[in-house]
């Protein structure tokens, strides 16, 4: 009881006829409640399916094509109990983990935002644009997501001169974010739009493609798969990769293992890899195929 | 942070990660808790179980938007709360079924004697408050019927701890009203 005062008497009636309204079994309720949980959740992914299918028809002939560049050599189930102790899978910078969302040193707020920068890799742009009902701005997108500043290519180009460039049909992103967790992270993020989808935990966020030196004790990205996702090992670009499908978390882990940044939340897919001393990463809705498709692009 | 805080975090962030049985964990805690408080919103037991148990689905569905960190209850019944309006707002379109034939689990105990105002019984108190306006249900729902505390409901409302305090005073004096109305005898205290 949190009521501290006195309780007049109406008050009192009132917690007396609150007392009387009960649930005659608890579990029962609960058990009927989860059936209508679950049957939800299963609703909400199917219209997100559909309505993934629908805006991908296009592409996905042009995808196919390019699936020979990433060879599957193991499909690693990541063992869904919540009670695991994690397996650390992973490349340079970057761990793979099943279990439990790591601690985060300050709470941390739930991704919100929304969509779309104007198109600039030359300059930063913070002008907010709107579309289907969503604003993206660039500034949201770069604080909530821990991306860092936004910065030129040029500028990006200075910290990390081995960056790549993606050639893809998607032209230039619409923003370009230099972060020092880990040092020298360069992220390009595309708005969502027909053809790139925003995830639940990032609406307005379609693409982002991630480049940061990975040698020495510099930190690493770990991630955290969820109950409902799967971690499956593959080649790229003659390397060592994951092809993550479902929810996870991301969290950094600073040189060390001396703190862990807050943890950011994806309800997408990611492709990861890593090759001379950079590690690289994509985040998307994109299906497996589509996000080796656009390893081809870049340059 | 309290070991009960740090359990209700943990089961927050399994549950966003899809866990399921996490997510049960907080709708058994906080059933009873539901159901009184849309029952205060609908005036129906049959009405607020499956108000309460659409709040738990849309919950779920919004776990992304809850802040990490943040008192579970006060959101969770916050959405109660708003769908037990939605609920009410329905059933007053539609013809409402005396009897249903499904298995229903929340109950109101029969009250043996009169309760702690002379006259009232504990429907007739019931109806009084759903003669309220939302605003006036909510925060009598939120403090009386899930006995959440001013800070809690000054969460789940949105507003001030002090506009809590002034907001249940007048939704009291109107509650009294109503019962003036009705009985002319009964709450008398003031």
């Amino acid at each position: 009881m949190t009521i501290d005062s006195p309780l007049d008497p109406l008050e009192s009636a009132l917690v007396d006829l609150a007392s009387r309204i009960d649930l005659s079994d608890v579990d029962a309720f609960t058990a009927v409640t989860m059936v209508r949980v679950r049957r939800g959740r299963d609703d909400e992914r199917r219209r997100r399916t559909f309505s993934l299918v629908r805006g991908q028809h296009g592409r996905q002939l042009l995808a196919v094509a390019a699936t020979i560049l990433l060879i599957v050599t193991a499909v690693l189930a990541i063992p869904r109990s919540r009670d695991a102790v994690a397996d650390l899978l992973g490349i340079d910078g970057l761990r793979i983990r099943s279990g439990e969302v790591p601690p985060t040193s300050v709470p941390g707020s739930p991704i919100a935002p929304s969509s779309t920068v104007p198109p600039s890799t030359v300059a930063p742009s913070s002008v907010p644009t709107v579309t289907g009902g969503a604003v993206f701005e660039a500034t949201v997108v770069g604080r909530d997501f821990r991306l860092g500043s936004e910065v030129s290519l040029a500028q990006a180009r200075t910290t990390l001169p081995a960056l790549r460039e993606l050639t893809s049909s998607y032209g230039p992103p619409d923003a370009i974010y230099l972060g020092d967790r880990p040092p020298g992270l360069v992220s390009f993020v595309w708005r969502a739009r027909p053809g790139l989808i925003g995830s639940r935990s990032a609406p307005t966020v379609g693409l982002v493609v991630q480049q940061y030196p990975s040698s020495g004790d510099m930190g690493f990205f770990l991630k955290t798969l969820t109950s409902d996702s799967r971690a499956q090992e593959v080649v790229v670009e003659n390397g060592k990769g994951y092809w993550v499908e479902g929810s996870h978390s991301i969290a950094y882990v600073g040189a060390g293992n001396a703190f862990i940044e807050d943890t950011v939340r994806w309800a997408s897919n990611a492709l990861v890899w890593a090759g001379n001393g950079v590690t690289y990463r994509i985040e998307s809705s994109l299906s497996q195929s589509e996000a080796v498709a656009l390893v081809a692009s870049l340059r | 942070m309290s070991d009960e805080t740090h359990d209700e975090t943990s089961l927050v962030e399994r549950a966003r990660g899809g866990d399921a049985d996490a997510y049960g964990a907080l709708v058994k805690r906080y059933s009873r808790d539901a159901v009184r408080v849309a029952t205060a919103i609908t005036g129906s037991v049959g009405d607020a179980e499956d108000a309460a148990q659409t709040a738990f689905v849309k919950a779920f569905l919004a776990l992304d938007r809850f802040r990490a960190g943040a008192p579970v209850r006060p959101w969770l019944m916050r959405i109660v709360a708003n769908e037990a309006k939605n609920s009410r707002r329905s059933s007053q379109r539609r013809e409402r079924l005396a009897e249903r034939s499904h298995e229903r689990y929340c109950v109101i105990a029969p009250s043996a004697e009169e309760g702690a105002i002379a006259g009232v019984t504990t429907t007739e108190l019931l109806r009084a408050v759903g003669r309220l306006d939302h605003r006036d249900r909510s925060v009598i729902a939120f403090r009386f019927f899930a006995e959440m505390s001013e800070a809690e409901t000054a969460l789940a409302l949105g507003c001030p701890v002090g506009t809590v305090k002034s907001r249940l005073s007048r939704a009291m004096a109107r509650l009294r009203a109503e019962l003036a109305t009705d009985l002319p005898a009964a709450g008398g205290e003031g």
